[in-house]
């Protein structure tokens, strides 16, 4: 039991599971929507386009949200832009905004010399927040919560009937932006724990696992959220008591709880 | 005057506007290099039940979708009761083909159905019991009550037609525009789904139903019309002769 509640003695690992909750819960609930819409990719490719954002935040001292905002608005209106124009095809839009973005922050990166820094923004540090990180994240949490309670309706509706959506009055784009919105905020509170790189672990492993349990929207938020929770947990235990990568431990254990949850699926279908 | 632009023969009990109005429609889908509808004109008075037929990329799911504004109009203007599409909404209901939407979502049959009250509540407001209710009396209606809880991708083919058409009336439109809705349909859906739509006849509701089969329909059309190639090819009155009559006035360029 002691091994257990050791590390809460501490105050930066209060933070730290303060955080990761935080994190967890944000990127739980919108990662459903991710799945359930076919958004992986773009939620991969917004995760690594915030970099140059958040280098330029990093090294001016500017707000790290803001400047990840700032890119991924701006990721957000250029893939849009692109495939509205019907130039070329969506996946291909973001491809090139994705790798050209990410590239600028790694030419950002390399400017700098601090390799700490580079390794926190690739692989997050949640062991390192503060308490305004923690407010930060809580805002962000609370906004993301709140929009889709609000527009719950919408999102669900555009989700699966966007032309009828369209012919009711309820702009699709609309919805497609807002969504847009709230992953760059949830992909900005994400990197605190695990990082641009396995960002998309965290957003898409919990949904995937819950929408092999249920189809009930609701429900499958819900197990999403818990499903975040225990990764969480698990990567901060994991990286207290065997000192490894907590972002790494956190996708780690999501990913192994697919692994078990799709084996068990497929076992019960082959009986 | 230009030839054709005599006024509308109004039927006996309808209005005077008409339903549907298509003036020199040409319409283009953005990513396409051609028009899908060239210079279509078709005047549709209240009540009536107009088949749109051709073959496939004919025109007829182009036309429909044009009256909602899903396809942007290169020329030409749509009315709605006389009225531009987006000041009429709430009247007009528009049943997609089957296959555009997401059938794996995990919604209820009955969450589907509460849908076709967006139209009413608008953004934000979230839909009420009485909606709930409607929603409820719309599938039992069409022989669904029993699902109303399965998931939406778990009902076949004539089921998730039905399931349609039940939006579509808990919208309480008058103008009702439905796209292949026959397709995979077996025959318990077909006889309840034709039952319905001699129904929404009686109470003069206007449909227009774009089918490649018209033997399918199995309610005589007060007018058919014949797409080719994107054009308004030509149209028969009942039982599908060449001669309009003095129901339906499209013109033909």
């Amino acid at each position: 039991m002691d091994r257990l509640t050791e590390p809460f003695q501490l105050t930066f690992m209060q933070h730290a599971f303060a955080a990761s909750l935080l994190i967890g819960l944000t990127c739980g609930v919108l990662g459903v929507y991710v799945v359930l819409r076919r958004m992986a990719f773009i939620g991969d490719a917004v995760s690594h386009t915030v970099m140059p954002g958040l280098v330029a935040a990093y090294t001016q001292g500017w707000s790290l949200l803001g400047g990840a905002l700032v890119s991924g608005i701006v990721t957000a209106l250029g893939i849009g832009w692109i495939s509205r124009r019907g130039l070329v095809r969506e996946d291909t839009a973001i491809g090139v905004v994705f790798t050209g973005l990410f590239a600028l922050g790694v030419v950002m990166i390399s400017a700098t010399k601090s390799f700490k820094d580079v390794n926190n923004l690739l692989f997050g540090n949640v062991l390192g927040v503060t308490p305004e990180d923690v407010a930060m994240i809580a805002g962000s949490a609370l906004v993301v919560c709140a929009v889709l309670a609000l527009l719950h309706k919408e999102l669900e509706l555009t989700s699966f009937d966007p032309i009828h959506a369209q012919v009711a009055g309820l702009n699709a784009d609309v919805v497609r932006y807002v969504l847009l919105f709230l992953l760059v905020l949830a992909v900005v509170v994400g990197i605190q724990a695990v990082g641009v790189v396995l960002l998309s672990g965290l957003l898409i492993t919990p949904a995937a696992t819950a929408s092999l349990l249920t189809n009930r929207l609701q429900r499958m938020m819900l197990l999403s959220v818990v499903d975040a929770f225990v990764s969480v947990t698990i990567g901060l235990y994991a990286s207290y008591y065997f000192n490894v990568s907590t972002g790494g431990a956190i996708v780690l254990a999501a990913a192994a709880i697919f692994v078990v949850v799709s084996g068990v699926r497929a076992a019960k279908s082959a009986l | 005057m230009i030839a054709g632009q005599h006024p509308l023969v109004p039927i006996a009990g309808s209005q005077d506007i008409s339903a549907i109005h298509l003036r020199g429609v040409t319409a283009q889908y953005p990513a396409s290099s051609a028009p899908a509808l060239s210079d279509a004109n078709l005047t549709v008075p209240v009540g009536s039940l107009v088949a749109l037929v051709g073959a496939n990329g004919a025109g007829k799911s182009t036309l429909l979708k044009a009256i909602v504004g899903l396809v942007p109009l290169q020329a030409g203007e749509i009315l709605v009761h006389g009225q531009p599409f987006s000041s009429q909404r709430r009247r007009v209901a528009y049943l997609p083909q089957i296959g555009e939407l997401d059938w794996h979502f995990p919604v209820s049959l009955h969450r589907l159905v509460v849908t076709g009250r967006y139209v009413h509540l608008g953004w934000l407001r979230r839909p009420g019991r009485r909606d709930a209710e409607m929603a409820s009396a719309a599938l039992a209606r069409l022989g669904l009550d029993d699902l109303m809880g399965r998931q939406i991708g778990q009902l076949s083919g004539g089921q998730r037609q039905r399931a349609l058409l039940a939006r579509a009336m808990v919208q309480q439109a008058d103008v009702l525009l439905l796209d292949e809705p026959f397709t995979a349909v077996d025959a318990e859906s077909r006889s309840v789904l034709i039952e319905v739509l001699r129904e929404l006849r009686r109470q003069e509701v206007t449909v227009l139903v774009a089918t490649h089969d018209l033997e399918s329909l199995s309610v005589d059309p007060t007018a058919v019309v014949h797409l080719r190639d994107g054009r308004i090819d030509g149209l028969g009155g009942p039982p599908y002769d060449a001669d309009p009559g003095p129901v339906l006035e499209p013109w033909i360029a």
